[in-house]
C-alpha cells in the first residue's frame, strides 16, 4: 500500500484513491464544492486545493479531488499558501455572488457562508455591476436563483449519472455560465429534490420548503421513509411542532445518499387538519352482552360521542370481551396495517391472541405504486408499505398472504361479529368490498390517525393513534432490514403512539403490567420472535441491521 | 496590632481613629450638615422635576422605547423576513412568518406575512435593531405603554407598521 505524508503525518493509503476522500475519511476536513463522493470527478471549484509534491509531480498547489493517491506523496491542507489560495478562490466566487443571505434559505446550512467566514476576506475589493443570471423553475419541485449559483455542475452531474435523466446543463460562457434546462426538458425525474441537497449553496431550493422555516431553528430526528418497502434513511426536519421537510441520510445499503420525491414530499398528512386528536366512539355505551350481536346498528347509522382516551379504551376491551364471552373468541378478527412499526405488529398480534384469542388476524396495506429503477441502482418499490416484511414476520407469513380474505369471508358468513383494526394508512384506498363488510359489523373499533380515514367511517370507537414522526420505532425494510425511526414531534391531543394503545389494552385484559417504550417492547420482541432473534434496539443504530445474523454480512463477519 | 486586626471590617471605629468621640458617634453634626445643603437647594429656583403629563421630556436620541416597523419609499414594508432580529432577540418575542411577496413587487421576494412582537416579554435591548440587515425594525421613542389587556401588548405587523417613527435629530440629517 502507498504510504502518503499528510501535513507531516504518514498514512498507509489505497493506490488511486483520490486525496480529497482520503483527508476526509481520516477526519482532516479539506474544503471543497464541486466534489461529491456519488458523481464523477470534475474539479472546476477549485477549492480543495493543498500543496503536494511526490514523485513525478511538479510540486506547488493542486486540486486534491483530482489527485490520487501515490507512493511517497506529500501533502500539505493547511499551508499558509493554501490558505491564500482558498481565500482567493472564495474573493472570486463572490465576485458576481448577491450575498442574499438574510433571503436566502440556504443561510446556515451555505457552504459558501461557511467557507466564507472560515477561509474568506471580510471584503471584497470589486466594485464592478455583478453580472445577474436568470431565476426560474426548472421542474416541478426546484427553483434555480442562478446569481447564487458557482456553477460546481454537481446538479448536472446528478441529472445525468444518478437519475440518468440528463436534464440539466451548462449553458452560455465564463462569468455568465449558467445551469438551465436543455430547451423543453423540465427536471421532473423522480429524484429532482436531491438536487437542491448536493447544491452546496443556495441556487436549486425545493418549492415546497421555501420560505418554510430558517434552518438554524429547526429541530431533527433520524427516521426511515415509511412511503415504500425500501425505507430509505432519512432526517425529519421539524418547525415549530411541524414536520418542514424529509432529507435524505446516507445509508449505503440502503439509499446511498438520495431520497425520491414520492417519499420526500409525503409528510403533509402527519400536520393536516383531518388529524385526529381525540377518541370518540357511537352506539357501544348501553351495549350489554348478546343485545349487541342482536341488535347492533351499524357504525355510519350513529351519532358520534367524545369520549377520553382511557373510557374509548376500556369501552375497546369491555365491548370486545363480552364479544368473546357470548360468541367465542372466533367472533373477533385483528385487522393490522403495514404501516405499523415491528413493535406495534408484535404488540397487536399479542393482544389479539393473548387479550382476546383471536383466530384470524389480516393485514392491510396501501395500494401498490409504480415501480421505478434508476442509472445509479436506486429504486423506488411498487409496494407503497414500510413494513409488510415486518408484517410477514410478526403476524405470521400466512396472516399476512390470506389473513385478510379469511376475515373478510368470516365477517360475510356472519362468524366474525366485532373487528379490532389498526394503524392508519395516508392515502389508502382500500378495496370497497372490505369497507362494506366492516360496516355491517357489529362492533368495530379503529386505531387511526385521519378523521376522514375509510376504517373510521365504520368505527364504532376511534382510537387516536401517531403517524410515523410521532413514535419511536422499528420498521423492516423489503431486505429485511430492521431500521429504527425516532420521534421527531408529539401527537395531536391525546393521540398517542398505536405501540402504547396496544399495550394499555393488554394491561386492560390484564396481560400485561405497564406499557414499555419501543426499546423495551423490541427486547421482548427480539427474545420471543426468532426472525428478530439477536437484535437488539440499541445496536439497529442509525444504520439498522438485517434480520438473521447470516443475511447480514456485518454480523456474519463477527 | 497585627495586620489582620487593623483591617477588621466589623471594628466600630476605624483603625487609627481617636476613641471616645461622642458627638461623632451619634453622627449629630452630620445630620445637620446635611439638612442645611438639603434646605438650602429647596430654595433654589431651578427645578429638576417636570410635571409629567402636562408636560414631556426631551428623550435622549438612544432612548429605547417601542418598535416600529419602517416602510420603504412606496410605503411597504422595508422587512425581508430574515428572521434576524428574531434570532437576535435574547427574550424570544419576536415572531415572523415569511412568505414569498405579491406578484407585485417586482424587486423582492420574501416579506413577513405576519410580523408579531410580544411587548409583554421584550426587554427593550434594541438587539432586533442592531441585528437588522435592512434597516427595517427600530426602537422608537415611545415610552408611554400602558394598556388594559395583555391582548393589546400583543403587537401585530399593522400595529407595528402604525407606530411614530424614531425622531430624526439635527445632528442626524
Ligand atoms: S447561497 Fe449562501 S452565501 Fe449566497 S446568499 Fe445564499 S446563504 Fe448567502
Ligand atoms: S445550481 Fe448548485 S449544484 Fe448546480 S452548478 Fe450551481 S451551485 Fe452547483
Ligand atoms: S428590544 Fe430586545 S427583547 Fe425586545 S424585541 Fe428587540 S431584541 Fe427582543
Ligand atoms: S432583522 Fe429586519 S429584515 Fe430581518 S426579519 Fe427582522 S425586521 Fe425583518
Ligand atoms: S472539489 Fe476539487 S475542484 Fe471542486
Amino acid at each position: 500500500m502507498p504510504t502518503i505524508k499528510v501535513n507531516g503525518k504518514e498514512y498507509d493509503a489505497p493506490a488511486g484513491k483520490n486525496v480529497l476522500q482520503f483527508c476526509l475519511d481520516q477526519g482532516l476536513y479539506v474544503p471543497h464544492y464541486c466534489y461529491h463522493p456519488a458523481l464523477t470527478i470534475a474539479g472546476n471549484c477549485r477549492m480543495c486545493i493543498v500543496k503536494g509534491s511526490g514523485p513525478g509531480l511538479r510540486p506547488g498547489l493542486m486540486t486534491s479531488c483530482t489527485l490520487p493517491v501515490q507512493d511517497k506523496l506529500e501533502v500539505e491542507t493547511e499551508a499558509p499558501d493554501v490558505q491564500k489560495a482558498r481565500e482567493g478562490v472564495l474573493e472570486f466566487l463572490l465576485i458576481n455572488h448577491p450575498l442574499d443571505c438574510p433571503v436566502c434559505d440556504q443561510a446556515g446550512e451555505c457552504y459558501l457562508q461557511d467557507y466564507s467566514f472560515k477561509y474568506g476576506r471580510d471584503r471584497s475589493r470589486f466594485v464592478e455591476k455583478k453580472v445577474t443570471k436568470h431565476t426560474k423553475d426548472v421542474g416541478r419541485n426546484i427553483r434555480i436563483w442562478g446569481n447564487r449559483c458557482i456553477v460546481c455542475t454537481r446538479c448536472v452531474r446528478f441529472c445525468e449519472e444518478v437519475a440518468g435523466t440528463g436534464e440539466l446543463n451548462v449553458v452560455e460562457r465564463g462569468d455568465h455560465s449558467i445551469i438551465d434546462n436543455f430547451p423543453g426538458l423540465p427536471m421532473d425525474n423522480l429524484l429532482s429534490g436531491n438536487t437542491a441537497d448536493i447544491c452546496p449553496v443556495g441556487a436549486l431550493l425545493d418549492k415546497d420548503f421555501l420560505y418554510q422555516a430558517r434552518v438554524w431553528y429547526m429541530e431533527t430526528a433520524d427516521s426511515v421513509c415509511p412511503t415504500c418497502s425500501v425505507g430509505c434513511n432519512l432526517k425529519v426536519d421539524t418547525y415549530q411542532g411541524q414536520v418542514k421537510r424529509l432529507r435524505p441520510r446516507e445509508n449505503q445499503a440502503v439509499n446511498q445518499w438520495w431520497l425520491c420525491d414520492i417519499g420526500r414530499y409525503n409528510h403533509k398528512f402527519t400536520s393536516a387538519p383531518n388529524r385526529l386528536g381525540l377518541a370518540k366512539t357511537r352506539g357501544v355505551a348501553t351495549a350489554a352482552t348478546a343485545a349487541i350481536a342482536a341488535t347492533a346498528v351499524s357504525a355510519p347509522a350513529l351519532e358520534w360521542e367524545r369520549c377520553s382516551l382511557d373510557g374509548a379504551l376500556a369501552r375497546t376491551w369491555e365491548t370486545l370481551d363480552k364479544f368473546v364471552r357470548a360468541e367465542g373468541a372466533g367472533a373477533v378478527a385483528g385487522l393490522a396495517s403495514a404501516w405499523l412499526s415491528n413493535e406495534e405488529l408484535f404488540l397487536f398480534r399479542k393482544f389479539m391472541k393473548l387479550g382476546i384469542g383471536a383466530l384470524d388476524l389480516g393485514l392491510v396495506a396501501h395500494q401498490d405504486g409504480e415501480a421505478h429503477a434508476f442509472k445509479s441502482g436506486f429504486k423506488i418499490h411498487a409496494d407503497r408499505n414500510p413494513n409488510r416484511r415486518g408484517a410477514q414476520e410478526l403476524l405470521g407469513a400466512d396472516a399476512a398472504k390470506d389473513g385478510l380474505k379469511r376475515v373478510l369471508d368470516g365477517i360475510r358468513a356472519g362468524r366474525i361479529k366485532a373487528v379490532l383494526a389498526a394503524g392508519g394508512i395516508p392515502g389508502w384506498e382500500p378495496d370497497p368490498a372490505l369497507l362494506a363488510a366492516l360496516r355491517k359489523l357489529a362492533f368495530v373499533a379503529v386505531l387511526d390517525v385521519a378523521e376522514d380515514a375509510p376504517l373510521v367511517s365504520v368505527a364504532h370507537v376511534v382510537l387516536p393513534g401517531a403517524t410515523w414522526v410521532e413514535k419511536d420505532g422499528t420498521f423492516t425494510n423489503a431486505q429485511g432490514r430492521v431500521q429504527r425511526c425516532q420521534r421527531a414531534l408529539p401527537p395531536p391531543g391525546v393521540a398517542a403512539p398505536e405501540s402504547d394503545l396496544l399495550q394499555q389494552l393488554l394491561v386492560l385484559a390484564g396481560k400485561r403490567e405497564k406499557v414499555l417504550s419501543a426499546q423495551g417492547v423490541f427486547a421482548e420482541l427480539a427474545a420471543e420472535v426468532p426472525a428478530f432473534a439477536g437484535l437488539s434496539y440499541r445496536d439497529l443504530g442509525g444504520q439498522g441491521k438485517c434480520l438473521g445474523a447470516a443475511a447480514d454480512p456485518a454480523v456474519a463477519a463477527r | 496590632m497585627d495586620s489582620h486586626e487593623a483591617h477588621d471590617p466589623h471594628a466600630s471605629v476605624p483603625p487609627g481613629a481617636p476613641a471616645g468621640d461622642l458627638a461623632r458617634d451619634l453622627f449629630f453634626p452630620e445630620i445637620v450638615k446635611g439638612m442645611a445643603n438639603t434646605i438650602k437647594h429647596f430654595f433654589q429656583p431651578q427645578k429638576f422635576t417636570i410635571e409629567y403629563p402636562e408636560k414631556k421630556k426631551d428623550i435622549p436620541r438612544d432612548f429605547r422605547g417601542e418598535h416600529a416597523l419602517k416602510r420603504d419609499a412606496q410605503g411597504r414594508v422595508k422587512c425581508v423576513a430574515c428572521f434576524l432580529c428574531a434570532t437576535a432577540c435574547p427574550s424570544e418575542c419576536i415572531h415572523i412568518v415569511a412568505g414569498p411577496t405579491p406578484a407585485a413587487w417586482t424587486d423582492r421576494e420574501k416579506y413577513p406575512v405576519k410580523f408579531d412582537i410580544d411587548m409583554l416579554r421584550c426587554i427593550y435591548c434594541g438587539m432586533c435593531e442592531e441585528a437588522c440587515p435592512c434597516d427595517a425594525i427600530e426602537l422608537t421613542s415611545k415610552f408611554y405603554q400602558v394598556s388594559e389587556t395583555r391582548e393589546e401588548k400583543y403587537f401585530q405587523k399593522d400595529k407595528l407598521l402604525q407606530q411614530p417613527e424614531k425622531r430624526e435629530y439635527p445632528d442626524e440629517a
